[in-house]
């Protein structure tokens, strides 16, 4: 009776949200893949025709799209080794009784509460060689050095800007990462490190033999999402590069959202755009899908 | 605790009244902790001597140097010119559309995880899609939408022009229902049976049962999802390029954007960073408050997986 009364509650309980996803999310996406298919095309073209696979065979040849998948692969290796390792380092720093504890998690974290807007401008000002406080510096050292794109500014030089901006996103959101290694830490219980150190490990081999094993799962599980989030990237470079030269300077910085938006709302290329969008999703899950599986190891249990 | 620490009979005891002793090891991770943060504290006062400066002192002096004389009328300016709005409309529009996503993905959840009925796993999964979908996937068709939406509206016996804020709310709430639901869907799962059986028992009615019992039980994920969404609302950047037309509806992370792109024109770059105080201080004091709830709410959802 209790459950039959309940029952009651499943459809109306569940109808807003059906009903939202349905047409916001789950319809736009149909669409997308099959407009992708069409050759729609300019700020007036209301009647679109099946143009097959046409647009996915431009993708392979379009050059600006191959540059564009590089770069986000820069973004997502490098970006990468320099989110994960200083992140580590901090979360396992912080995970010590230490003083200041809560001052220097802070101040790490604090950036994450930022916008974008706010993070990629400070950053982009502060890149600048004439009023920025880091392109002051920058300046010096590569008058000093001989090093001409510090000289005329990181943002402006094509060897440097991606990395300048993989940077300022990457102090943006380490927070994020941190928390979640931290609770990684959190999980590992204190008595298998302090029987180990009993037994005469050193710190260095505790880390390696039992906390880098006993962490592998949250590792595995942050690397799937980090593929996931720096391959759809886009509002950093948007920000301190657009919105006349977005992934500038020379497509340096063009990475595979921005591009899609250059197509899309950029250039009215609405099909081609789709196309390049299907594209992404394709090789975002097919990429998390190999990390995952690459990183499956048999789990320690604890 | 760090077992070397424990006294052994040839040394004296480490004295404990001062906290942690130091050692070597403890002295890396201060160093290794204050290179990260050094850098953030510059940045900081950095912006705040800049907003504080006059525009010819930005342009003028060295940008290491600190204001001649603290301009405070800065932050006026910058609030009367466009920032005020923009603070009005991102603190509406990340508290609506997190109020709203949170309770949908309530009720979606619910039954999802407490009501066996067929088809229930089914509807998880569809919700699902969305966690794994880049939001490129849906701007198009969603745009155009929208501007069909638009010009339905106007058309209208009486007509009325859609207000982008309304627009956000709306997107930003559907954004976030997969993984709210995803979580959502997780606590009420954990939650003990027998509380709901007593309360039927008593006579209470099943949405009394879901209203006064499940949902308070719950209140840490509530919590947590509300911190997150509104961390979202208050800095999603994507749709405000998008969808917002009129320049008296944009959001802080949008307006701030356009005001970088005036400050070329207009030589007022003090007023630009006065607005990123603005826009940063209200977040970095909750945050400094909340600390430890809003890090609990940032790692919600994701090492469940």
């Amino acid at each position: 009776m209790f459950q039959k009364a309940r029952r009651k509650l499943i459809i109306p309980f569940l109808l807003p949200q059906f009903i939202l996803f349905t047409v916001i999310t789950l319809v736009p996406i149909v669409a997308t893949i099959g407009y992708a298919f069409s050759d729609w095309e300019g700020q007036a073209d209301t009647n679109p025709s099946w143009a097959g696979l046409t647009q996915f065979e431009v993708i392979t040849i379009d050059p600006l799209f191959l540059n564009a998948v590089k770069n986000s692969f820069f973004l997502l290796l490098v970006g990468g080794v320099l989110v994960f390792i200083p992140a580590f380092m901090i979360a396992w720093g912080l995970n010590q009784p230490l003083r200041f504890r809560k001052h220097y998690r802070f101040l790490i974290l604090a950036p994450v509460v930022l916008s974008v807007s706010v993070a990629g401008l400070l950053w982009k000002w502060m890149y600048h060689p004439i009023f920025g406080l880091l392109g002051g510096l920058l300046k010096t050292v590569g008058q000093t050095l001989g090093l001409e794109p510090l000289v005329k500014g990181v943002m402006g030089d094509t060897s440097t800007a991606l990395t300048a901006i993989i940077i300022a996103s990457i102090w943006h959101g380490i927070g994020t990462w941190v928390l979640l290694l931290s609770a990684g830490f959190e999980r590992i219980p204190p008595e298998i490190p302090e029987s180990a150190k009993i037994d005469g490990a050193s710190d260095w081999q505790v880390f390696w033999l039992i906390t880098v094993p006993l962490m592998w799962e949250v590792i595995r599980i942050l690397l799937v999402l980090w593929v996931m989030q720096a391959l759809q990237a886009f509002s950093f470079v948007f920000v301190m590069t657009g919105p006349v030269a977005v992934g500038g300077p020379l497509n340096s910085t063009q990475l595979m959202g921005t591009f899609v938006y250059l197509m899309t709302f950029g250039s009215f290329k609405w099909a081609y755009g789709m196309a390049l969008a299907t594209t992404m999703m394709v090789v975002i899950f097919v990429l998390s899908t190999v990390t995952n599986r690459a990183l499956l190891r048999e789990t320690v249990e604890y | 605790m760090d077992t070397s620490l424990a006294p052994s009979p040839n040394t004296p005891p480490p004295r404990r009244s001062r906290g942690p002793v130091l050692r070597l090891k403890h002295l890396i991770i201060y160093a290794l902790l204050t290179a990260w943060v050094l850098p953030t504290l510059f940045a900081f006062a950095w912006v705040i001597s800049v907003s504080l400066k006059t525009n010819r002192e930005f342009m003028g002096r060295p940008p290491w140097t600190l204001p001649l004389e603290a301009q405070w009328s800065n932050y006026q300016k910058a609030w009367d010119r466009g920032v005020g709005a923009m603070f009005q409309n991102s603190l509406l529009i990340a508290a609506v559309s997190t109020v709203a996503s949170v309770a949908i993905a309530c009720l979606a959840a619910y039954p999802i995880a407490r009501i066996p009925f067929r088809f229930s796993q089914a509807l998880m999964t569809y919700f699902l899609i969305g966690i794994m979908i880049p939001y490129m996937l849906t701007a198009v068709p969603l745009y155009f939408g929208v501007e069909a939406a638009r010009q339905w509206l106007l058309k209208l016996p009486v007509p009325i022009t859609l207000d982008s804020r309304w627009l956000l709310i709306l997107l930003y709430t559907v954004a976030q229902l997969p993984f709210n639901t995803f979580v959502m869907t997780g606590f009420f799962k954990g939650l003990p049976t027998e509380l709901e059986e007593a309360a039927a028992m008593d006579g209470a009615s099943p949405l009394r049962t879901f209203w006064q019992i499940m949902v308070p039980l719950a209140t840490p994920g509530i919590s947590s999802l509300t911190i997150l969404g509104f961390l979202y609302g208050w800095n999603e950047f994507f749709y405000a390029l998008i969808f917002v037309r009129d320049q008296t509806q944009r959001t802080i992370p949008l307006g701030l954007f356009y005001l970088d792109q005036q400050a070329q024109y207009t030589a007022s770059w003090v007023g630009l960073f006065a607005g990123m105080l603005i826009a940063a201080i209200p977040v970095l004091i909750v945050f400094a408050v909340l600390q430890d709830q809003v890090a609990k709410g940032l790692t919600v959802g994701a090492l469940k997986g």
